[in-house]
């Protein structure tokens, strides 16, 4: 019940950000192109899935990479570990080569 | 989640299957404050409302339809127990199963197969107007369509896609949904495997060849995606617990 009443709040909160930005022209929604992102958040949320529509398992590390992908795109709250070190790890590694 | 307190499957089926629904509820009584502003002659904002209505169940239908599945994926681990595959402390034999299951058979008839049918419903009833017979060609069809503003409500579900090609969305939602989660009722993990693979294959064929979207960016992004997915299973089955990776090398 708090999880519903936190998700929908930060919807509402979300909401409000958004339409405070356009009003302000922060953002620019002509830009933003719909189809795109169709095929872009559904390609995401196939690739998050993919692995137990198939029962079959990721290595490491794109097991956490697709954790991740799956809690953005499909909201799997499961996939995440209490003990999330290596998937920070690894992104602050991913982090760190880039900055370099 | 399971961190702080018990998070199983049937709190997380209820949560990805509840919430849009509340959000959904939500905006259909926005849209009726705003149907009563309009009558004062205050502005009409009920197509952006069902536009966000639309949007919501493109972005929640295939994975809350992927939680509902999972609830008939049970296995056994010895002759006489069966276990939820998504849930190992939930028992397949048991009383708190069988309200889940219940639960999760009407959500099936509201997501996965309510879901598409809603869909095919509002653009079949607007095909004339989304793929005007007098068009020439099919930009001028584009045009028309562009120009009618009693199809702004269900813009998102047609706007990207050729004219030709009304129906579309709901091939690609239900491609979603059997990607995401239709493929645990084939027997065998070999067999799924491989079904699997030889669907993806075909999508990105199919969709290779019809290019459905009115823009070529577009449809050079969604083969591009639909290869990417292919490639994904076809790697995960190389990479699979029943092949060995050397096999292949």
């Amino acid at each position: 019940m708090v999880l519903v009443l936190v998700f929908v709040g930060a919807c509402v909160a979300g909401g409000f950000a958004f339409v405070g930005l356009k009003k302000k022209k922060m953002v620019n929604t002509k830009r933003f192109d719909m189809a795109r992102f169709k095929v872009v958040w559904a390609a995401f949320q196939i690739s998050g899935v993919v692995d137990w529509a198939l029962e079959l398992t990721w290595p490491e590390p794109f097991a956490s990479i697709q954790a991740l992908i799956s809690l953005l795109t499909s909201f799997s709250l499961s996939k995440v570990r209490c003990d999330a070190s290596s998937l920070f790890l690894f992104f602050a590694l991913v982090l760190v080569t880039f900055a370099v | 989640m399971g961190c702080v307190a018990r998070y199983g499957h049937f709190t997380h089926l209820l949560v990805v299957t509840m919430i849009p629904l509340v959000l959904i509820g939500a905006l259909n009584l926005v849209a009726i404050v705003n149907k009563g502003n309009v009558a004062k002659g205050g502005s009409d904002h009920r197509a952006q409302i069902f536009n966000a209505v639309i949007m919501i169940t493109f972005c929640v239908l295939p994975s809350s339809s992927c939680q509902i599945f999972r609830t008939f994926h049970c296995k056994s681990f010895d002759e006489n127990n069966r276990f939820l595959v998504a849930d190992l402390a939930v028992d397949c034999d048991s009383g708190a199963y069988s309200g889940m299951l219940s639960y999760a058979v009407l959500m099936l008839v509201v997501y996965p197969i309510g879901g598409p049918l809603f869909y095919l419903y509002l653009l079949h009833g607007a095909r004339d107007k989304i793929n005007p017979k007098g068009a020439d060609t099919e930009f001028d069809a584009i045009a028309k369509r562009s120009m009618d503003t009693t199809l702004a409500a269900i813009k998102p579900l047609f706007s990207m896609y050729r004219p030709g090609l009304w129906f579309f969305e709901v091939i690609d939602m239900l491609r979603r949904i059997v990607l995401m989660g239709v493929f645990i009722f084939v027997e065998g993990q070999p067999t799924r495997a491989a079904v699997g693979f030889m669907f993806a294959l075909v999508v990105a064929a199919v969709w290779g060849e019809t290019t459905p979207y009115a823009a070529t960016s577009v449809n050079s992004l969604a083969t591009m995606a639909n290869w990417m997915v292919r490639r994904l299973v076809n790697v995960l089955v190389r990479a699979g617990p029943f092949l060995s990776p050397s096999a292949f090398l």
